[in-house]
């Protein structure tokens, strides 16, 4: 044995509260025709090797389970990156590293993916009859630290959403849902305004819409976003 | 629904909410619930412990709520369980009539949210219009033909509730109800919505 290597994954990006997996980590070998370079790779992970993995930052991922297997597994404590670092041995005490990322996310802020709909909408079957609004739906992801798409399943989504009052179109309360996050981490928003003042009124309605993500046993609140409802127009930060 | 013929074997210990959320969701059984306007927190404060084997699910209905303020009836395929005294108020605002119901293509917790702010818009005619924002999981069941006529609140809710896999809806009046005219309903389908509703309990809001 002269060197390692990952012979799986490199990278692990995975968020706080969840588990990633560095390797295997494998044990290169020198090659007869070639003795002094360091380049062949040996069959097989197994078997006559001995393990051991450990990560540089506890404070942000430590190990899961066992840190003697062929692979890796650990656990995000807290956002940010950290090293982990996987040793293989032979029998005879030749030890080599390789070492992986580990980037753990948490979750920060949320996205626009795709708009399904942005239309304007009047009476039935959107709003009462003689009324009309707008009506935009858009398909989201949440985000972590480092705006960085965070594909995770399995979160509840829950919201406020605070309109100042009085407002032009008199809304005093806007009704709210709750969602959880497909296997790809995209989730649905829809948003909808309908009113007596539609659609010739110019009048804009700010709102601020603050989303709740419980992951893994923690809430998170992200980071507010700037809603602006119209006759003509329901716009998420701007866009 | 013929709750007398559906028989039941069961032993819970928990609130009165709990064991009805787990018994529409175990059974995909519609409930309708209307919580009592001053003391809306009975149903989710007070324990039962019945054990039960073989018996209708009427009988264990009536288990759990003996001794509450509720008495339960089945209207339009749905167990709706609502305080022994109606108020006037409730009575009032459960019968608001609509021409035509639809809504935008969204989920059932969506139909809720949407029926709420036509009951909103309902109640207080000064107000220029209403706006809603649902959030909603993309694998959820979604009714983009959603429609019912000349219908109550109730029987809009009702509708609500038996469709797809069925669910749940929670309605209530704001015990200042009389000075401010806030009401607040929710709508739950058991395929959809499992977290919201192990938390509906968290929905009484006034």
């Amino acid at each position: 044995m002269c060197g390692s290597y990952l012979a799986g994954a490199a990278t692990a990006t995975f968020a706080v509260g969840s588990t990633g997996t560095l390797g295997p980590i494998a044990a290169q070998t020198c090659t007869a025709y070639d003795p002094n370079a360091c380049s062949g790779q040996s069959y097989g992970t197994g078997g006559g090797y001995s393990y051991n993995w450990s990560s540089n930052n506890t404070n942000i991922a430590t190990i899961s389970g066992s840190s003697t297997n062929p692979s890796g597994t650990f656990l995000g404590k807290s956002g940010g990156t950290a090293i982990g670092q996987g040793v293989i041995a032979n029998g005879t005490g030749c030890a080599f590293v390789a070492d992986g990322t580990l980037a753990v996310q948490v979750p920060t802020a949320s996205r626009i993916t795709q708009n399904i709909n942005n239309q304007a909408i009047s009476g039935s079957p959107y709003c009462q009859a003689g009324i009309a609004g707008w009506l935009r739906v858009v398909n989201k992801i949440v985000t972590d630290q480092n705006h960085t798409d965070m594909v995770v399943g399995g979160q509840t989504l829950t919201e406020q959403v605070t309109l100042p009052q009085p407002n032009a179109f008199g809304i005093s309360q806007a009704k709210i849902g709750t969602a959880t996050t497909n296997a790809q981490g995209l989730f649905q928003d829809t948003f909808y305004l309908c009113s007596s003042l539609c659609p010739s009124s110019t009048a804009k309605v700010g709102a601020t819409q603050t989303i709740s993500d419980s992951l893994n046993g923690h809430n998170y609140t992200l980071t507010n976003n700037s809603l602006v409802y119209s006759c003509s127009s329901i716009t998420v930060n701007g866009q | 629904m013929d709750l007398q013929k559906q028989t039941i074997s069961t032993s819970v210990d928990t609130s009165i909410m709990r064991a009805l959320t787990n018994l529409g969701n175990d059974r995909r059984i519609p409930i309708g619930i209307v919580l009592e306007p001053g003391n809306p927190h009975q149903l989710c404060e007070e324990n039962r412990q019945v054990t039960i084997r073989d018996r209708p699910i009427s009988d264990f209905i009536d288990k759990l709520l003996a001794h509450s303020n509720y008495a339960w009836s089945v209207n339009d395929g749905v167990i709706v369980i609502r305080p022994a005294h109606v108020t006037d108020h409730l009575n009032r605002v459960l019968n608001i009539r609509f021409d035509r119901f639809g809504g935008i293509q969204t989920t059932m917790q969506g139909l809720g949210i949407v029926l709420n702010t036509w009951v909103y818009s309902r109640l207080h005619p000064e107000a220029k219009g209403y706006g809603g924002d649902i959030l909603s999981s993309l694998d959820a069941d979604q009714f983009p033909h959603f429609e019912v006529r000349d219908a109550s609140v109730e029987q809009i809710l009702n509708k609500i509730v038996t469709l797809g896999s069925k669910g749940m809806w929670l309605f209530q009046l704001d015990k200042d109800f009389e000075h401010n005219r806030n009401v607040d309903l929710h709508t739950y389908s058991y395929k959809d919505d499992a977290n919201a509703l192990q938390g509906i309990c968290s929905a009484i809001s006034y």
